[in-house]
């Protein structure tokens, strides 16, 4: 019966030419954790981008579909991670987008401002319905319109298009997350690789994170997680605690890498390059589980890149009027990098751009010439702050960035429940640039026009935990029942007064 | 001219006589005489509390969801309200699972949950606006409640409570007065058919004291001026795990399956204060049926009559329709037929014909209404 789906599917696939593709890749790390890196890919062969293809979809999830397409989307990168990714120890992530809690960039097609915010509006409910996250708050107080960081993947199809990016950092991810993110898949949770994604293993790691990317008929979902497997030789069901029971038939291709330089693999791997051992899992015998073993003094020679630039932010001062925020950017290369760094601030934390300070290692001179260009939106409640500058960062050097803010009082309404916690302040975010500056050109309709070189690298820094000082919030009820006390102590004081009279009564 | 009127009364006299027949009786009989009328079921459960020490409330609401889906209604249908996270909390010692009993039995978080409204969504303006129907636009599908006037909704409510309030998010309220007016606002757009509801918090028996709809059922842990009491505590996940009320419900409902016929009455009569260890309350003046003839798979489930059939049924040409069935039932249905004779008689008629209904009286009704339209046309 099997059989006869998948030659129906087949057809169906190469008729609509849909394609699926999915792979998993297990990298063993410098520290002894797993990293676990799933890709579920839907192409679209001959989609036309945009809003004019018809939605037959066999293996496309016709729900997302049907929502990019209802809001325009051309571009859509929505990420939810937990858990601090180790830059040093781990490399660069196989998913750039690594930022705590919940992240969405999309680049929608509008004639104008207030239609890409009437389609911003509607495309972060139905994603929120989707994915069962709080993605309906990210409002205009949590909104911006980058200028430089987060450019098109690919060329974008003919039309004006606008940008919006907003993050939530406090966002939890869990079970009701993955849920209809596996069910986007074609064999959703019962044949292929989603089956390995086991929530309880999944939400126990260190760092986890799903993503989904749809650019112009391609849709990527993908999970990477870093897990601690409990022995330094793991296999499928002891780090995952699931093995794979059947193929998913209508995958075009389904791989399984294991990248451990030394390890001992069982069953034997189809192919092995430079550490990075395949397995087709087309053909493989069901249930799958794959064990490996390290040989007793393994050494980790296989370290995964790390990114030219390290970030790291912390915000100084205490008081409420005196702030600071304190940017470190180390440039480990031996030659001048240009990045990107992109910060946004919630519109109560005032930046002031006048104290901005560059300085380059223990030099003590300012050193705004490192500073190329610099986009700046001030904060218009709700708006956030948007701060963008262009660095060029000497080869083999840290370069400081520092600038003074201040943190203004909320009304009680405008806090969150849990107020004492603070608010999240946005992570930050750096784009490695291309050494050489591409032609920034105006387009027909204002709009800017990149030159492509691929998606950039992006490193995210830590979210950070702005105190604001809260009110006292029993005082609305304090007040109230002050003065109704001290009103009715005073009103019945004059009510007894001007009507009692006290009459003696003989006791007999 | 009195023709004319005894000519109306005639043909008004035959047309309702048509309706009226053995067989239409006995199809009333099959549904019992307090049968509940509804075609759908929602649930929407909130646990209205933040903060890891009350992972109790998040379990009883979670209890509930598992019990409700397992007893059928399906996710379309459940609105589940859960104002923080305790199975992903950086504090949870077993993450992605929730345990409503000490020594971790079974995980109420599972592989397949779908959480609507989580966060910082949970306030009280929201909940009022999902009863009423009055969403801000763009609020997606799994977010509405979707009910129509078939509709019979169970609306369970966990957290902090007191006299005429419960507590959300520990910063507002919802006080038993704009529950009562919410309740109201949805029976005045018909949004529900009958609503029960379960409130299982402090002095909850207040929260449903201002109903003043009808068709409302409700139940609650405490009465006014009593607490309501945690059930046991877990020593690795370090905090109280289920309440007693609910642990209470849970365990009564656990021994059901989608098939049962067990009713209000029978859970109501287990109501004690040594398990629960306060006086539970129940409120039936609103409603309009007996508590021992009302189901509890009224509300907790979502339940389908199914017929299983083993023969092939042709859907042949023209005038014949369905050949006698060979019906393979499930004990329940059996149960049915075995209280309903004449109507397992009309089951087993071949052929389909809307019962009650008498071709012969069809004939005289529009007779007479011919009658009549001559009648007034030539002036008799």
């Amino acid at each position: 019966m099997r059989w006869h789906v998948a030659i129906f599917l087949y057809w169906a696939t190469r008729i609509l030419a849909e394609r699926f593709d999915e792979h998993l890749e297990l990298t063993a790390l410098p520290d002894g954790k797993v990293l676990g890196h799933w890709t579920f890919t839907t192409t679209l062969e001959d989609a036309e981008p945009g809003l004019s293809h018809a939605q037959h979809y066999t293996l496309f999830p016709l729900g997302l579909g049907q929502i990019l397409n209802a809001h325009g989307a051309s571009e859509l990168h929505l990420a939810l991670n937990a858990g601090q990714w180790n830059y040093k120890l781990w490399g660069s992530p196989p998913e750039p987008s690594v930022a705590s809690g919940a992240e969405i960039w999309t680049w929608m097609r509008a004639r104008n401002s207030t239609e890409a915010d009437a389609r911003w509006v509607g495309l972060r409910n139905a994603l929120a319905g989707v994915f069962c996250a709080s993605l309906g708050s990210l409002d205009d107080q949590r909104t911006t319109t980058p200028a430089l960081s987060f450019r098109p993947s690919v060329p974008l199809p003919i039309g004006k298009h606008e940008l919006r990016h907003a993050t939530l950092p406090a966002e939890h991810v869990c079970t009701e997350n993955l849920t209809p993110f596996v069910k986007l898949l074609p064999c959703k949770a019962s044949a292929g690789l989603a089956t390995l994604l086991n929530p309880h293993a999944l939400f126990s790691a260190p760092f986890h994170g799903l993503s989904v990317h749809y650019t112009a008929g391609a849709l990527k979902l993908a999970v990477q997680a870093v897990f601690t497997p409990p022995r330094q030789d793991w296999s499928l069901h002891t780090l995952l605690d699931r093995s794979v029971p059947a193929a998913c038939t209508v995958a075009s291709s389904s791989t399984l890498s294991i990248v451990a330089a030394g390890a001992q693999l069982d069953p034997e791997p189809l192919t092995d390059l430079n550490g990075v051992m395949q397995y087709d899992l087309a053909s493989a015998s069901y249930p799958v589980e794959v064990t490996i073993r390290h040989p007793v003094d393994t050494v980790f020679s296989h370290r995964r890149l790390t990114p030219a630039v390290s970030l790291r932010r912390t915000m100084t001062g205490s008081a409420q009027y005196a702030g600071g925020l304190l940017v470190q950017l180390e440039n480990a290369r031996n030659e001048t990098v240009r990045v990107s760094y992109l910060e946004t601030l919630p519109w109560f934390v005032t930046l002031y751009l006048h104290t901005l300070d560059i300085r380059v290692d223990e030099d003590p001179r300012q050193r705004l010439d490192l500073l190329e260009r610099l986009s700046y939106v001030p904060p218009r409640a709700p708006a956030p702050t948007t701060l963008e500058p262009i660095l060029r960062l000497p080869p083999m050097s840290r370069v400081t960035m520092r600038f003074q803010l201040e943190r203004a009082f909320l009304l009680y309404t405008q806090h969150p429940p849990d107020a004492q916690r603070g608010w999240d302040l946005p992570p930050a975010a750096v784009t490695i640039l291309p050494p050489s500056s591409p032609p920034i050109t105006a387009g027909p309709g204002g709009q800017v026009v990149f030159a492509f070189h691929g998606p950039p690298e992006r490193v995210y820094a830590k979210t950070l935990l702005a105190d604001l000082a809260t009110p006292d919030f029993s005082m609305p009820y304090n007040v109230i029942i002050m003065s109704s006390t001290l009103v009715a102590l005073l009103f019945g004081n004059v009510f007894n007064l001007m009507t009692r009279a006290f009459v003696i009564v003989n006791a007999q | 001219m009195r023709l004319p009127k005894a000519l109306i009364a005639l043909s008004l006299a035959l047309a309702s006589a048509a309706y009226d027949g053995p067989a239409a009786s006995a199809a009333e009989d099959f549904f019992g005489p307090h049968a509940s009328n509804h075609t759908n079921n929602w649930a929407v459960l909130v646990c209205s509390s933040r903060y890891w020490f009350n992972y109790r409330h998040m379990a009883n609401a979670l209890g509930m969801y598992r019990t409700v889906k397992r007893l059928g209604i399906p996710d379309s249908n459940i609105i589940l309200m859960l104002a923080d996270d305790a199975a992903c909390n950086a504090r949870n010692p077993y993450p992605g699972a929730v345990y409503a009993n000490a020594g971790r039995g079974l995980d109420l978080y599972g592989d397949n949950i779908e959480v609507d409204y989580r966060g910082y969504e949970v306030t009280v303006e929201a909940f009022i606006r999902l009863l009423t129907g009055r969403v801000p636009p763009g609020t997606p599908r799994s977010k509405r409640l979707l009910t129509d006037d078939r509709s019979n909704v169970f609306v369970y409510l966990t957290g902090h409570g007191g006299n005429d309030f419960l507590k959300f998010q520990d910063n507002e309220e919802i006080s038993a007065f704009d529950l009562a007016d919410a309740v109201e606002t949805m029976w005045q757009k018909k949004r529900y058919n009958e609503l029960f509801l379960m409130v299982d918090s402090c002095q909850a028996t207040s929260l449903y004291s201002k109903f003043y709809s009808p068709n409302i059922l409700a139940t609650a842990s405490s009465q006014v001026g009593e607490n309501s009491y945690s059930y046991e505590r877990d020593a690795d996940i370090g905090v109280f795990v289920i309440d007693s009320y609910t642990h209470f419900v849970l365990e009564f409902l656990e021994q059901m399956n989608k098939t049962s016929h067990a009713t209000m009455q029978d859970l109501f009569s287990k109501y004690n204060f040594k398990q629960i260890k306060s006086n539970a309350g129940v409120r039936s003046d609103l409603f309009p049926r007996p508590l021992d003839a009302t189901r509890l798979t009224d509300f907790f489930g979502g339940v389908a009559q199914a017929e299983v059939v083993d023969a092939a049924l042709g859907l042949g040409d023209g005038g014949s329709t369905l050949s006698a069935p060979n019906v393979a039932q499930d004990t329940a249905w059996n149960e049915h037929h075995e209280e309903q004779e004449p109507a397992a008689e009309d089951e087993a008629d071949p052929e389909l014909r809307p019962e009650g209904f008498r071709m012969g009286s069809v004939v005289v009704g529009l007779a007479a209404l011919a009658g009549l339209l001559g009648s007034a046309v030539w002036g008799v």
